[in-house]
């Protein structure tokens, strides 16, 4: 393949990542909060962004996350859910990639890390925030579905990466 | 190899988030009869849940929360912050639930039996 061609495609695939993370968080927005752990989430738009970390690199990923976290903030949030989310996303995305280059975990590893990471990032500034420790004692029940949402995030994005690597 | 060590953090990570709840279930009391609401790390107001009332949250700060205490749960009735997920949550009457307004730094939680020396110096401000 020759090498425009090649960006050319890479092009078309951020594209289409980004596309699917802000119609991924639209739908997520629709369901509603579930009041026995607040915050808790499936975080599909982050199967975007996995799977931008898997075809592509870290850089990729960041900006998936960076654009999905912008437009669905100001589609259906505000100034400080855009922070909010910033912190999560940024977090995830940090420990995702970390423990991708450890070289010790498969994808679906990495994305149960992010969800983890991701949690951890939010409950961090929401007692900073509200200046409350109490909020903290939430991360563990919050870390548990995490952990979940990651693993399935996790198998999902395999699949799709598998079934659409570039430049095949 | 990979997949095993996915699977090896995957059951330490679930175990130490398990114990984790389990500590934290087990340290909160049985039953809640306070709801306290703190701003920024203060506390505003400590509302009896055996009594309806109403407490308007955020004055000093110029935000703006309802507050409802109704048939022993709290929930926050309207609310000015941008994302209203306060207001969304609904009612909370178990020790360990919380309603979190965190563009106004707003924490609503349910606390056991108060502490006798403690009672004297926090009287909830009643309103409306």
């Amino acid at each position: 393949m020759r090498k425009d061609e090649k960006s050319e495609r890479k092009t078309a695939y951020l594209g289409l990542l980004c596309a699917a993370a802000i119609l991924l968080g639209y739908v997520e927005s629709l369901f509603p909060v579930f009041a026995s752990v607040q915050g808790m989430k499936l975080g599909l738009p982050n199967l975007a962004v996995v799977m931008a970390l898997y075809l592509y690199s870290w850089r990729e990923a960041l900006l998936v996350s960076a654009v999905r976290i912008l437009v669905i903030g100001f589609l259906f949030g505000n100034a400080f859910s855009i922070a909010f989310s910033l912190a999560g996303g940024l977090v995830s995305l940090l420990c995702m990639s970390l423990a991708k280059r450890t070289g010790k975990l498969d994808g679906t590893g990495v994305s149960m890390v992010g969800g983890v990471a991701h949690n951890a990032g939010q409950i961090l500034v929401a007692v900073a925030v509200t200046e409350n420790i109490r909020v903290g004692y939430c991360f563990f029940p919050l870390a548990v579905s995490g952990l979940a949402a990651g693993l399935l995030i996790g198998v999902l994005s395999g699949e799709m990466v598998r079934r659409m690597r570039p430049g095949r | 190899m990979k997949k095993r060590n996915t699977w090896i953090l995957a059951g330490v990570l679930l175990l130490l988030f398990g114990a984790g709840s389990c500590i934290r279930q087990l340290l909160l009391p049985d039953t809640g009869s306070y709801a306290v609401v703190q701003i920024n790390g203060e506390t505003a107001a400590r509302l009896k849940l055996s009594e309806d009332t109403e407490f308007l949250a955020g004055e000093r700060t110029g935000d703006y929360n309802l507050v409802q205490v109704k048939d022993g749960a709290v929930s926050v009735r309207e609310a000015d912050c941008a994302d209203e997920i306060c207001v969304r949550t609904g009612e909370i009457r178990k020790p360990g639930e919380i309603i979190a307004c965190l563009p106004h730094g707003l924490i609503i939680s349910i606390e056991g039996e108060e502490r006798p020396e403690k009672q004297q110096e926090e009287e909830p401000h009643e309103e409306g």
